[in-house]
């Protein structure tokens, strides 16, 4: 069939229009969103001006009155009165919160808890724990179990800004157990809270959790007093066979580098896994005292690469090794992998020192 | 060249002493240039290291540096070692941020030269309190007899 000279025409005409209006809409869309965003950054930056040196002015003065913040400013203004509070501490916190206070930031944070985006809930959350207002660490509670990872990590580091003390028996439980929360944010709350109030909670914590739980516990002893860390870490150790259990803890023994550590660590140097050896090994090479280098020197010649460089590694790491006599216990070893690993050792200290 | 200048508003800049502040984040460097200049102090805000870097080989020197470690372009420890290899500069004093408290970023702020490390959350005081004590050092000891040959 063949289309007539009129027909074309039409089909043409129609398929101008309809480009003609496909690119207006598009550019009208384009138009539409960079005026918008140009007065939302408008608006942002009229709010701002106005709060930022009314909260500056409260970093070193307990502010006594505040003038009311608008639904409108409360958008803008809620994630800045969140940011002064994570840069300063001491007195300038507690200023900041009365400023809140004085200003409607708790009402903004309740409103925005029940009907804002998940961006506004988690500043809401934020401010509540900074405000420190144990009238709405209530509505907190339920958070801490959303299946929102940042939903529910940033209530419970709200709750713990709050009160430590009575925060930590609900929130210990959920640190076992949710995988989905970062792990070095977990730390951080846990350091924030403080080693006096974490310590014994979180022992006990430990000291009742499955086995599977325990490596990933282990790892935030980091935050609590080194002695009783390495105490319920040798106690697990004592009582364990379970091989990542095992593995966490020495590592975490090098890592908290506390002298009551040493002796356990000595005794995982002949460990029937490598990698435990491994952690041993480097735990040694931290707490250890010049006369581990026997010891050490025994794992040079071993199978494993990675067993044989960290034995080497730790043996210059120890006090009391210098160089010199890195250099002559390399002279004396028979085995050909050991004295590879001591010169390649050698050498890297070597450049390190150049680049030093 | 100074940066971005839209400090705070309603605190007199005093003639002297000159401190010169990097920080990239602008709600910091507003609150520190607050926090300064209500102290008297005349201030020189800059948003970035290589800013700074390049104020130092033009400007004279002033009565102390306030920089942080984390910058774009150039980092604090840079700008630092940058300080301590310009002629004349060798002896500001040098106040380093950080939100890093690692033993390990302390000494190497220490160890490329700066005078004192502040960690991120500060208290305002007690960082105006160090700017003071820091200026007041480097003042007595530039009039002190064996600072003065050594000037010389």
């Amino acid at each position: 069939m063949v289309a007539t000279p009129g027909i074309m025409i039409w089909i043409g005409l129609c398929a101008a229009v309809l480009v003609v209006l496909c690119t207006s809409i598009l550019l009208g869309t384009i138009l539409y969103l960079r005026v918008s965003n140009q007065r939302r950054a408008a608006r942002r930056e009229l709010h701002v001006g106005r709060w930022r040196p009314l909260f500056t002015e409260a970093l070193l003065e307990y502010p006594t009155s505040m003038p009311e913040l608008t639904a409108e400013e409360a958008v803008e203004v809620l994630p800045l009165w969140v940011y002064f509070n994570e840069f300063v501490a001491g007195d300038a916190r507690v200023n900041l919160a009365q400023a809140g206070r004085l200003c409607g930031i708790d009402l903004h944070a309740k409103e925005a808890l029940r009907h804002g985006s998940v961006r506004q809930r988690l500043m809401a959350i934020q401010a509540i724990g900074h405000l420190h207002d144990r009238d709405l660490r209530r509505s907190l509670r339920p958070l801490t179990r959303s299946t929102n990872p940042y939903i529910s990590l940033a209530a419970a580091h709200a709750l713990l800004r709050i009160n430590p003390r009575e925060a930590l028996p609900l929130i210990l439980p959920l640190i076992a157990s949710r995988a989905d929360w970062s792990p070095a944010r977990v730390l951080a709350l846990l350091r924030e809270a403080g080693a006096d109030v974490v310590t014994q909670p979180l022992v006990e914590t430990i000291q009742r959790a499955e086995v599977a739980f325990q490596p990933l516990l282990m790892l935030y002893l980091e935050a609590a007093e080194r002695r009783a860390a390495v105490q319920v870490i040798k106690e697990i150790l004592l009582a364990t066979d379970d091989q990542q259990v095992i593995t966490t803890g020495i590592y975490q023994l090098g890592h908290l580098a506390h002298p009551d550590g040493l002796y356990v660590v000595r005794n995982h140097l002949d460990h029937p896994n490598w990698r435990v050896q491994l952690h041993a090994i480097t735990a040694v090479g931290r707490l250890g005292t010049y006369k581990d280098v026997a010891m050490l020197a025994g794992k040079l010649a071993s199978e494993r690469y990675w067993v044989r460089y960290r034995a080497a590694q730790a043996i210059a790491k120890l006090p009391s090794v210098s160089s010199q006599a890195l250099v002559a216990l390399q002279g004396a070893q028979v085995d050909r992998f050991a004295r590879d690993i001591l010169a390649q050792v050698i050498d890297e200290m070597g450049l390190e020192a150049i680049a030093a | 060249m100074a940066s971005n200048t839209s400090g705070p508003a309603g605190v007199e800049s005093g003639p002297n002493p000159l401190v010169l502040l990097a920080e990239d984040d602008v709600n910091m460097r507003y609150v520190l240039q607050y926090l300064l200049a209500r102290e008297g102090y005349q201030v020189e805000p800059h948003a970035d290291g290589e800013q700074i870097i390049t104020r130092v080989s033009t400007g004279p020197p002033p009565a102390l540096v306030v920089v942080d470690v984390m910058m774009p372009f150039v980092g604090g420890i840079e700008v630092v070692k940058s300080i301590r290899a310009t002629r004349g500069w060798e002896s500001v004093p040098v106040i380093v941020l950080s939100g890093k408290s690692s033993e390990e970023d302390m000494v190497a702020a220490f160890r490329a030269g700066a005078n004192d490390y502040v960690t991120k959350p500060f208290r305002p005081r007690e960082l105006i309190a160090r700017v003071g004590a820091l200026i007041a050092s480097s003042a007595s000891s530039a009039v002190s007899p064996d600072a003065s040959t050594r000037v010389a």
